[in-house]
């Protein structure tokens, strides 16, 4: 007989009325509603759930909670799989679907486990030593398919997860007896206060027990308003107090489940200070084979029995250097198992009148468990002479003692120290904003960690200072020590199959600081990170290297402290809500007539208007060249562009600007070079003076962020007393640009007023005007270098001037061009795109506006650093041209510009590249070093180990003397 | 277009016309002028205000600026008349730039809390500008059943594609 469901009452969690059926590794098992996974499996005698992750040895449940190692399954089907679940934590539902990881054909029969049988070559790592040659990518993937656990689905996920914030006064993290006193003291005290717990009771430890103080608080946390968050597990604490945590909404695993459910929620939670009331985890001994199923922790065999009526086996060892084994052992018995011994490592254990009857060894140790599948008995030996005696039982419980949860305590940047007497790591003093109480800052002693926990929420709803931790209560426990090493291994962390022999190979080749340890080794890592390894493999370390444990030290905790799905961090971010994305005001209309969509920023705009099977490219050609030769269209609405107000303004622009803004007349437009400080470009655009006090600006698409963030600065952080506002009303104005040397004719033939023909209306100048009855404001400015115009119009009416001008496109042969067929436009014209040509290190002068800071005469932002020595480098990069000396290789945008290929000293770079459609050649631009002196000069572009010739031109390409935009 | 669920309806205003009322002194000329026409005070920090007849709800946006919208366009054309010579202050119309979304029901809040957190529910009367779907959005509490959400035209879209997904979670209208 091994693991079995226990008679009533036992099993306080389960719901004996209420049978649920569900399937393991395709055999059909019947639970009770309340069991998990693991309380279901134990009951129906399954204890080999799984295979480990490099040695493929068989393994079973190891504890009851977050930090199980080896009861690893995935759940569910298709789209609904859900990789290394652990079955502790999983509550039964009718039709859950589990299979065993890491294994093939089954658990039973594992072919991977011949590996188990190379173990000794398999060392610590043994990968970075062996497969270097010739690089470790050639391997990697085969033993990548050789290692890990579960397996992930292949479809996309069926369900859907959300994000949500939450701000509070006093959070605290854990629902057990100090939470939940901390918690009510602080709402008490007049506190917004919430609380989280990680499972689906209140009570922690005491959850199962119908612990009477545990039933009082929860009451009073209710009256008191406490928002208490069940299914939440806290799982990182970040900057300023931002407690990140993940809530549990639907069952994994349930068959009957909808098409799609929210299953998890994010929660951000500001919490002005935090209590974390985490607990502590019970931590196993080191003996040989001591990963085998049915070997576990005491007290995890403890809540079986009680919470879900589960005896984990029918004859148990306890493995014990720690007081508290002799009141699990007796729990044990109470509750139907028999104990077979104590078996303490200690000289004197912890027997009291409640432990009559039972048979304590001291001062012996388990040398060997016997069974491979399952535990079949042990071996037990006196330290001091070796005396040794075979032991029959099917379960072997370890209570090494506890490691408190410090997680969130480190994370938040708190320190440790080593409590010697209970060999345990408790929190030195308070972390930045977080406080621990109860069994996670050490506290065991029950009154005095219900007491110590509400002073603390008490002081600090109060803003207060908590009082310090009583710490101890935890009873003696002795540090953890090893056998001597034999050939049978004791695992130290079973999740990585890292032994003692490995620590010891570790420290043997220097890699002794506990960080080093955890790399060299992998010990704490996966998805249990160490919570029942970390410690004693420090202790191990020190053991080997002549050290304390507190010399060691412990590895700093980092988020997550348990598993996170990648869909709870997406949230509602994923497919068309994957980020936020502009759309035109006339984005169906454009879908309609055949655009083609891509992103371009923070826009979902026209790249081109394909024809039948035409590329993006060939598209691009097409319209650039009919834009020259007749007309086009463009949606430049996404353009940016700001209102200007205040009897500053003037005065305002001119500081912003290197052009000088004051001077314009109302109706005149002029380009600007915006720079910041350093005299970097920043942005370009055209400013329109609209009224006395009143300008349009415009600025680039990409630009208008930017550019509103520096006009708000220097706004509210430097010309303080300037009297402007700055309003942005890019989506208030769809922006229709008409181009072309048929442009005017196109506006006319929809009706636009004669005063807006070129003859009446020069190029740089901005009219207000009325079309339809609709305002519009139209700027006569040019990017194409073509007669243009670019119509504002009130956003709702932007489809309606389309199609009225659409409808006389085809008896003037014009089109609808894209952003490609633009971006050819202006680099035929050599007009720079801030940010493709430009850089972070770029001047105005690096692209030929040396003579436009030398007219201005009044100051504006970045002048002082455009005097720097370095920035009158003749050797800067400047804007050029090129063009390939072959006249038919296209230049790679990115390429270097150097005499030799790399590595050499590069020269400079290609920055936009295009086939002119006028032209027929490839032109590009450049930034060049001292370019401006290089025209003529021939150079080779380098790229991807290409090359290609290429002659300096100066642009522009096309219409050097400017003349097409005048009509 | 509107979505709905039980205790919730979502409507666009297409109609609805916005303004931005930008000035230097929120007690000055300009200030008494907005008063003098649309009959309300320019609202306290964070708060929103509703004109007697109804025609106009006035939401502080910052120090300097003030949204106004109303479901009239030629009284939003009479104000901008009104307004444009002032030389202190200045109304922007933005009219179509921005989206004004009803959210009306039982669950108004419900909804705020899954596009954000319970930070970004506003009282009633008050008008906050938050993070709602991963775009700004300025939410104001007209009663504890009706709160319109005003967003940037070009994000219109995806804040409708959240609500929708997330009324996936509410049970059916």
């Amino acid at each position: 007989m091994t693991s079995r469901r226990l008679a009533a009452p036992a099993g306080t969690w389960i719901d004996r009325s209420h049978e649920v059926s569900f399937s393991f590794n395709g055999r059909q098992l019947y639970g009770f509603k309340g069991d998990t996974l693991a309380s279901a499996l134990l009951a129906n005698g399954v204890r080999l759930v799984g295979r480990s992750f490099k040695l493929h040895r068989p393994r079973g449940i190891w504890s009851c909670g977050v930090e199980e190692p080896s009861a690893l399954v995935d759940v569910g089907r298709g789209a609904r799989r859900t990789p290394n679940v652990r079955a502790t934590l999983l509550a039964l539902e009718e039709g859950l679907v589990a299979e065993s990881v890491n294994c093939w054909p089954s658990v039973r029969f594992d072919l991977g486990a011949v590996t188990g049988a190379f173990a000794a070559l398999l060392p610590a790592g043994f990968y970075y030593k062996t497969f270097k040659w010739p690089n470790w990518h050639l391997f990697e993937p085969a033993i990548r398919r050789m290692a890990g656990l579960g397996r992930a689905p292949k479809q996309a996920d069926a369900d859907h997860y959300e994000e949500m914030s939450a701000q509070t006064e006093v959070l605290v993290v854990g629902g057990g007896l100090a939470g939940l006193a901390a918690a009510v003291a602080a709402a008490r005290s007049g506190a917004r206060t919430m609380l989280l717990a990680g499972g689906a009771h209140l009570g922690g430890a005491l959850a199962w027990r119908a612990d009477p103080e545990v039933a009082a608080l929860s009451s009073a946390a209710r009256q008191l308003g406490v928002q208490v968050r069940l299914h939440t597990l806290a799982f990182g604490i970040y900057d300023h107090n931002l407690v990140c945590a993940c809530e549990s909404l639907s069952s994994e695993g349930a068959a009957d489940l909808p098409a799609c459910v929210l299953r998890e929620r994010l929660w951000k939670i500001r919490a002005r200070t935090v209590i974390a009331a985490t607990g502590a985890f019970e931590q196993p001994l080191l003996f040989p084979d001591n990963d085998r199923p049915g070997v576990m922790l005491a007290g995890a065999a403890h809540e079986y029995a009680q919470a879900y009526g589960v005896a984990c086996g029918a004859r148990a060892v306890v493995a014990a250097n720690s007081d508290g084994a002799y009141e699990v052992a007796a729990a044990l018995k109470d509750a139907g198992v028999e104990i077979v011994a104590i078996v303490d490592r200690r000289e004197a254990g912890a027997a009291n009148e409640r432990h009559q009857g039972l048979r304590v060894i001291s001062a012996a140790a388990l040398t060997a468990v016997h069974g491979t599948r399952s535990v079949r008995g042990c071996t037990v030996a006196q330290l001091e002479d070796g005396r040794r005696e075979r032991l029959n039982c099917d379960l072997i419980l370890n209570s090494g003692g506890y490691a408190p949860a410090v997680h969130l305590h480190s994370q938040a940047g708190g320190k440790l120290r080593c409590l010697g007497e209970s060999a345990m790591f408790v929190p030195d003093g308070v972390a930045p904003g977080l406080v621990s109480v109860g069994a996670c800052a050490g506290v065991f002693a029950r009154a005095a960690a219900v007491s110590h926990a509400a002073e603390v929420g008490s002081a600090l709803a109060r803003g207060g200072a908590p009082p310090p931790a009583p710490v101890g209560g935890a009873g003696r426990s002795a540090a953890i020590t090893r056998l001597p090493d034999g050939r049978t291994r004791q695992f130290v962390d079973l999740q990585n199959d890292v032994t003692s022999a490995d620590v010891m190979l570790a420290a043997r080749e220097n890699y002794r600081s506990v960080e080093h340890l955890k790399r060299y080794t992998t010990t704490g890592m996966g998805t249990d990170q160490g919570k029942t390894s970390n410690i004693n493999a420090l202790v191990l370390m020190g053991e080997y290297t002549g050290q304390a444990p507190a010399q060691v030290g412990t590895t700093r905790f980092r988020p997550p402290f348990a598993p996170v799905t990648l869909g709870v961090i997406a949230g509602r971010r994923v497919g068309a809500l994957y980020r936020p994305l502009k759309r035109l005001p006339a984005h169906d209309w454009h879908v309609a007539h055949g655009a083609l969509l891509e992103t371009f920023g923070d826009w979902y705009r026209p790249a081109a208007y394909p024809l039948g099977a035409e590329t993006l490219r060939a598209a691009a050609q097409r319209e650039a060249h009919t834009v020259r030769k007749c007309a086009g269209l463009l949606d430049g609405s996404p353009l940016g562009k700001l209102e200007v107000f205040g009897p500053d303004a003037a005065r305002f622009l001119d500081l912003m600007y290197v052009g000088t803004m004051s001077t314009l007349r109302i109706g005149q437009a002029r380009y600007g070079l915006l720079l910041n400080e350093n005299g970097t470009l920043v942005d370009d655009g055209i400013v329109a003076r609209l009224s006395e006090q009143r300008y349009w600006v415009n600025t680039t698409t990409a630009g208008f962020d930017r550019t509103l963030a520096a006009f708000e600065e220097w706004l509210q952080c430097e010309f303080v007393d300037f009297k402007v506002v700055v309003t942005p009303v890019t989506s208030r104005w769809a922006n229709i640009t008409v181009a072309g040397p048929r442009a005017w004719e196109w506006l006319a033939k929809v009706g636009f007023e004669p005063a807006l023909a070129p003859a009446a209306m020069a190029h740089m100048s901005l009219r207000e005007s009325v079309w339809d009855g609709m305002p519009l404001r139209v700027l006569r400015a040019s990017f194409s270098g073509e007669l243009g115009y670019e119509v504002n119009l009130p956003a709702a009416e932007a489809e309606t001037l389309l199609t009225r001008l659409w409808a006389h496109a085809r008896e003037l042969g014009a089109v609808l061009y894209g952003i490609e067929a633009l971006q050819v436009l202006r680099v035929e014209k050599g007009y720079i795109h801030i940010g493709t040509d430009t850089d972070g290190t770029t001047l105005p002068a690096d692209v030929g506006f040396a003579r436009g800071i030398e007219k201005k005469a009044a100051p504006f932002v970045g002048r002082r650093s455009l005097s720097r020595p370095a920035s009158r480098d003749p050797k800067r990069l400047q804007l050029v041209g090129l063009t390939p000396l072959d006249g038919r290789t296209l230049l790679p945008v990115g390429g270097q510009i150097a005499p030799k290929p790399p590595p050499a000293l590069t020269e400079g770079h290609v920055t936009s590249s295009y086939l002119s459609p006028e032209l027929g050649i490839p032109i590009a631009l450049a930034m060049l070093s001292g370019g401006s002196q290089r025209i003529g000069e021939q150079v080779r572009v380098h790229h991807l180990g290409r090359s290609v010739a290429a002659r300096v031109a100066k642009p522009p390409f096309v219409d050097p003397a400017g003349e097409r935009v005048h009509g | 277009m509107a979505e709905g669920a039980a205790g919730l309806t979502v409507s666009v205003e297409e109609a609805m016309q916005a303004a931005a009322l930008r000035y230097f002194e929120s007690d000055g000329a300009f200030a008494a002028a907005v008063r003098e026409l649309t009959g309300v005070a320019l609202p306290q920090v964070l708060h929103a205000a509703v004109s007697g007849n109804g025609q106009y709800t006035l939401a502080w946006r910052s120090p300097t600026e003030t949204l106004a919208l109303t479901p009239s366009t030629a009284r939003m054309l009479v104000l901008e008349e009104k307004l444009a010579a002032a030389t202190d202050g200045c109304l922007v119309n933005l009219s179509g730039g921005l989206k004004v979304l009803r959210v009306m029901g039982e669950r108004v809040s419900d909804l705020l809390c899954r596009l954000g957190g319970s930070a970004c529910v506003p009282a009633v009367g008050e008008a906050r500008r938050s993070r709602l779907a991963d775009v700004p959005v300025l939410a104001l509490c007209v009663r504890s059943t009706e709160t319109l959400l005003v967003v940037d035209r070009a994000y219109a879209e995806h804040l409708m594609g959240w609500i929708r997904e997330t009324l996936l979670d509410f049970a059916p209208a």
